[in-house]
């Protein structure tokens, strides 16, 4: 399409090439690519005299300049356009002014399908006006050449460059695949980004819903999570809680917060702009206290940069801090300092590839985190994989749930580990006499058993032959910490018997669900009793734990 | 053919051998021997003592001849006079002259031992021009008609012994200013030199001598007679004119006295031709003028000839001036010369009002002109071409037009003059009425005085051209161009001085009128249609001596 010429003005006296056209909403506007607009005003510019609003002729100082290619219009003297003229221009790059005044709007051309729309952000910011996704798609494109948009954005006013030039594209339609693309530092002509989208399906909850998600919840900064169930802490810079909801749930909620348009706010950040942990910096003679999070910046000149804390290994004497990048370059030994005046000298800085979305990938049942992503343990699945700080990838345990079903309020429930058809009750035996009147520990003969319940019951043989129930809050190897109990009166004698009661209490529905750890397959003894007001018969069972869980049914038969 | 002299002179004495003495000494004799012309000469012998330090006519040794009276108006006499003892300086009246007129008795100091006088034959002139002659150096100048003539000497030590005869005179002739010898002769093909004319002066005329290969005048010439063939060539000769004085060190002849004539061959032809020749006079108070009187048939070859301390130089339209140098000179009338590459030094006037007069080429440097007063007089500025002017320290005009009109000046430069309307500017409107001047090709746009009731119009038309290639070479129409005046010159910045499309033949071009330089800018333009160009820029400066051209190959913008 040609330059619609009554849709632009030059004055004389300004050098201002302006756009009067209709506005990008309007009934008709018109685009020009920079050629075009070259083309035109050199049209003019050898005419013998100027007409109407076209001020501009052979009198007047030549007022573009083709710079070799058809990509690169640089205007002349005084002549300029302003940011409305160059909404309506694409296809390249627009120079002007000099020193102090000049001005560089280069092009963007994205390489996509027809629909996508895409946001940019700039100088730390997402612009706020995305007048070149137009008409469900964008502006200027060439479906022929499979670009979604052409237009041309601002990168260097006032004769200072914006942001190094640098350009982040970012395409976040809800309910579609996210993308982003980088531009360190746009060139003249046209600068390509390469976002596209396509129906996401495992994002296929209506965003009105998912904003009701409510729940989940997300604890910002480093965090210490045992994923693995090894009891020794991973670290992260989130830990999320999907709460009720499924993973997949979960990363449809983080979707959601970080969609196009979304007025949330994620480490301090638009959740629009976050994108994850994009560098991780050694630090050292830290000072003051940083904040998680809190924006951070460095350097000054050719070296200056920002970015947000996201996380720090320590917020007082802190070695490592995990930020987003956001302007300029990234710290080399300058010191940074936190929005709270803490500071610190950069060191090594390491740069992490961002994943779109931030949280990495959902399968649809399962999530394959981001580096440093957290998400609580128990919202895991050994299907699922995270990255911690570490950059090493882990993997959680299998939880598996057995449930008994077949049961009523009030029933008396035990679940022990199954030794031919009754509670094996040699299962473990103590380690030595406990005869103390303030024992906090029992410690067994042997480790116990990793796909214990990292709480629960233990039953233990007591010198007067009882086996007495006592609740464990952990145990670790071969010790379950108790609640301080006294064994003086009858203790514990060495090698005497203990067993894992999986279950062992007055059930309160129809089914009794506990989950554990996966190891191994075990059969489960089952014994539920009710001598109460309706007393049924003893009922006895055995199911089996596979590595998908297990259950198994008491058949409850009335003693009456 | 041989040069053969003729002479205007009047022999008032060729054989002066009965001399009446003077002063004390031998008695008078005739001497037949050494004589100069006719059968003898005067001869008388010093008494052999040392002159007196307070010379009178009584106390010196000399004699004289009584001659037929004549005027001393427009009088020049010559007589050549010797004397053998060493005599005393000039001051002292070493060897002088004796003149008689009126019962007034005078001597005239011409030579001593401290002028280098050797003892030989000396050729005296002597103005008797009652308003113009020198003052007596001893007695009282002559009062009436001359009647006698004579020598004497004052010697300037004791010899011990009186000879016989040790001073001489001979061979008085006398001449008005104009009157002095002619010389003819030669062919095409057997020219003659100057000093074959010299040479050629078996009578002691004395007005033209070779002495040691050096040419000296010392009285009129005249080359060609009417009727006779005339061929004279020389090269890189300089005629030196004698600068004959008193012991008063008052010149001894008129200031009208010496000059060149070159005549008119009538029914004969006179041809001279000079070839770095060099005519010195003595100074500007005693000058020289020149005549050429030459007529169709004749013809005057100059080249690279001097003149020095001319008075009135009158050229001619026959024959050819290329690079003649004037130097100190009074006047130069063309004449209807060509002059072609003259150079004018310092001289008071040039005369370019003849028909055919033309000077093309050439400098003036510097020229003795009072405020208000011109150099050149002519009545056609076109008259002078090519010609530069340089008159820095001085003042006056360089050039006074005296006749309307319009004209082309064709590369005339100016420097050194005043301001428009000023004493001392370049051109002298003294026409009374409307001169136009052109001016062209590098010509310098000069500055104007007007005379009463005079006004100048004076237009620097050049051109102001702009040629259109492609990268090809090919030319380029359609091209539209735009040039405008810029700052530093005289028009407003902006004023559009070219625009328009160039040619089928690329170009674009307009002349205009200029004073002084034109910076300007603007560019060429071609980008309605394809193919498009870049714009190119155009600047630069009407120069007032060839305007602009700008030859331009424009970029493919595509």
């Amino acid at each position: 399409m040609a330059i619609v010429a009554a849709d632009w003005t030059i004055t004389r006296s300004t050098g201002a090439i302006r756009y009067i056209g209709d506005d990008h909403g309007g009934a008709s506007p018109s685009y020009a690519t920079v050629i075009e607009l070259h083309r035109w005003i050199g049209d003019l510019s050898d005419d013998a005299t100027s007409t109407g609003d076209d001020e501009h002729s052979i009198t007047d100082p030549g007022a573009s300049d083709r710079l070799g290619i058809d990509n690169i219009i640089k205007l002349l003297g005084i002549y300029n356009i302003d940011a409305n003229a160059s909404e309506h221009l694409y296809d390249g790059s627009i120079i002007q002014g000099t020193g102090g005044t000049e001005e560089i709007y280069d092009g963007i051309v994205n390489f996509g399908n027809a629909d996508v729309q895409i946001q940019i952000a700039q100088d730390g910011a997402v612009l706020a006006d995305d007048w070149w996704n137009f008409s469900g798609g964008g502006l200027n494109p060439d479906s022929t050449q499979g670009i979604s948009h052409r237009f041309m954005l601002p990168v260097r006013t006032a004769g200072a460059d914006i942001d190094l030039r640098r350009i982040l594209g970012t395409a976040r339609r809800y309910g579609f695949g996210y993308s982003e693309f980088f531009i360190n530092g746009t060139s003249r002509g046209n600068n390509v980004l390469a976002l596209k989208d396509a129906t996401d399906l495992n994002n296929g909850t209506a965003s009105g819903t998912v904003a009701t998600w409510t729940g989940i919840t997300n604890t910002e900064g480093y965090r210490p999570i045992d994923v693995n169930n090894d009891t020794v802490d991973e670290y992260y810079y989130s830990e999320w809680n999907k709460d009720i909801y499924t993973i997949n749930q979960l990363t449809e909620r983080m979707k959601y917060l970080t969609r196009d348009g979304s007025a949330e706010t994620m480490y301090g950040l638009s959740a629009e702009l976050f994108r994850g942990i994009t560098h991780d910096i050694v630090i050292s003679t830290p000072t003051g206290t940083f904040v998680e999070p809190e924006s951070l910046s460095w350097g000054t000149g050719a070296t200056a940069g920002t970015g947000q804390l996201l996380a720090i290994d320590s917020t007082t004497a802190g070695t490592v801090m995990y930020i987003q990048h956001l302007t300029g370059v990234v710290p080399s030994t300058n010191t940074i300092t936190g929005n709270g005046g803490a500071t610190a000298l950069a060191g090594t800085v390491t740069a992490h590839t961002i994943p779109t979305p931030f949280f990495g990938i959902s399968t649809g049942s399962a999530i394959v985190g981001s580096y440093g992503l957290g998400i609580e343990a128990a919202d895991l699945a050994a299907t699922d994989k995270v990255t911690d700080l570490s950059g090493t990838q882990i993997t959680p345990p299998n939880n598996v749930t057995f449930t008994v079903f077949g049961t009523v309020a009030g029933d008396r429930l035990l679940v022990t580990n199954n030794n031919a058809g009754a509670p094996d009750e040699a299962q473990l035996s103590n380690n030595a006499l406990i005869n103390g009147a303030t024992v906090t520990a029992i410690v067994t003969s042997t480790a116990i058993p990793t796909d214990t319940p990292s709480t629960g019951t233990i039953r233990v043989e007591r010198a007067s032959g009882n086996y007495t129930n006592h609740a464990y809050t952990s145990y670790t190897g071969s010790t379950f910490t108790i609640g301080s109990t006294d064994f003086s009166t009858d203790t514990i004698p060495a090698t005497n018997n203990i067993y894992i009661a999986y279950v062992d209490e007055a059930v309160s529905g129809t089914s009794k669900a506990f989950t554990v750890v996966y190891v191994a397959d075990r059969t489960f003894f089952v014994r539920l009793r009710d001598g109460g007001v309706t007393p049924i018969k003893e009922a006895e069972t055995t199911g089996i734990l596979g590595a998908n869980g297990g259950s198994a049914t008491v058949n409850r038969i009335s003693d009456e | 053919m041989a040069i053969t002299i003729t002479s205007q002179l009047t022999d008032v004495s060729l054989n002066p051998g009965s001399p009446t003495s003077l002063g004390t000494g031998d008695a008078p004799a005739s001497e037949t021997v050494i004589n100069l012309e006719g059968t003898n000469c005067a001869a008388i012998g010093h008494a052999g003592t040392a002159g007196s330090a307070s010379p009178t006519i009584a106390n010196m040794r000399g004699m004289y001849t009584t001659v037929t009276g004549f005027t001393r108006t427009d009088m020049h006499i010559h007589i050549w006079i010797r004397d053998l003892y060493p005599v005393r300086t000039k001051a002292l009246n070493g060897v002088s002259v004796y003149v008689f007129g009126g019962g007034n008795a005078a001597l005239y100091g011409f030579e001593g031992f401290d002028t280098g006088y050797a003892g030989g034959w000396y050729h005296a002139v002597l103005n008797l021009d009652p308003t113009t002659r020198p003052a007596a150096d001893i007695g009282t100048a002559p009062g009436g008609n001359i009647t006698r003539i004579g020598y004497e000497g004052n010697l300037s030590a004791d010899k011990g012994e009186a000879f016989l005869q040790n001073c001489y005179f001979d061979a008085i002739r006398r001449g008005t200013h104009a009157q002095g010898i002619s010389f003819y002769g030669g062919t095409t093909g057997a020219r003659h030199t100057l000093k074959d004319c010299a040479d050629a002066d078996t009578s002691y005329y004395g007005l033209l001598r070779s002495v040691g290969g050096a040419l000296t005048v010392e009285g009129p010439l005249t080359f060609g007679v009417a009727t006779q063939t005339t061929y004279i060539e020389d090269v890189l000769k300089t005629l030196a004119f004698t600068s004959f004085t008193t012991a008063g060190d008052a010149p001894s002849i008129a200031a009208d006295y010496y000059h060149i004539v070159l005549a008119d061959g009538t029914t004969g032809v006179t041809y001279v031709k000079w070839t770095d020749i060099t005519l010195k006079g003595v100074s500007r108070a005693v000058p020289f003028t020149f005549d050429c009187l030459l007529a169709s048939g004749d013809s005057f070859v100059s080249l690279r000839t001097t003149f020095i301390f001319g008075d009135v130089i009158t050229l001619c339209g026959f024959g050819s001036s290329k690079q003649d140098r004037f130097i100190e000179c009074a006047e130069i009338i063309l004449n209807g010369a060509f002059m072609e590459e003259p150079n004018f030094t310092n001289c008071d006037a040039v005369d370019l009002t003849g028909g055919n007069d033309y000077i093309y080429l050439g400098s003036t440097v510097g020229h003795n002109t009072a405020i208000n007063v011109p150099f050149i007089t002519t009545d056609d500025l076109t008259k002078i071409e090519e010609h530069s002017f340089n008159n820095t320290g001085g003042v006056g005009h360089a050039i006074e037009i005296t006749t309307t009109g319009t004209y082309n000046m064709y590369a005339v430069m100016y420097s050194g003059y005043g301001l428009d309307a000023s004493s001392s500017a370049m051109i002298y409107n003294n026409s009374g009425g409307l001169v136009t001047i052109n001016i062209s090709n590098r010509g310098t746009v000069p500055t104007i005085r007007n005379g009463v009731g005079a006004s100048t119009v004076v237009n620097n038309l050049v051109p102001v051209t702009v040629f259109v290639d492609d990268e090809n070479g090919n030319a380029l129409n359609g091209v539209r161009i735009l040039i405008e005046a810029d700052t530093g010159g005289p028009l407003p910045v902006g004023t559009e001085i070219l625009t328009g499309l160039t040619s089928g033949v690329g170009r674009l071009s307009t002349n205009h009128n200029y004073t002084t330089a034109q910076p300007v800018k603007g560019w060429a333009r071609k980008s309605t249609t394809t193919p498009f160009y870049k714009e190119y820029p155009l600047i630069g400066v009407i120069s007032i001596h060839i305007g602009l051209v700008f030859n331009i190959q424009m970029i493919l913008d595509e």
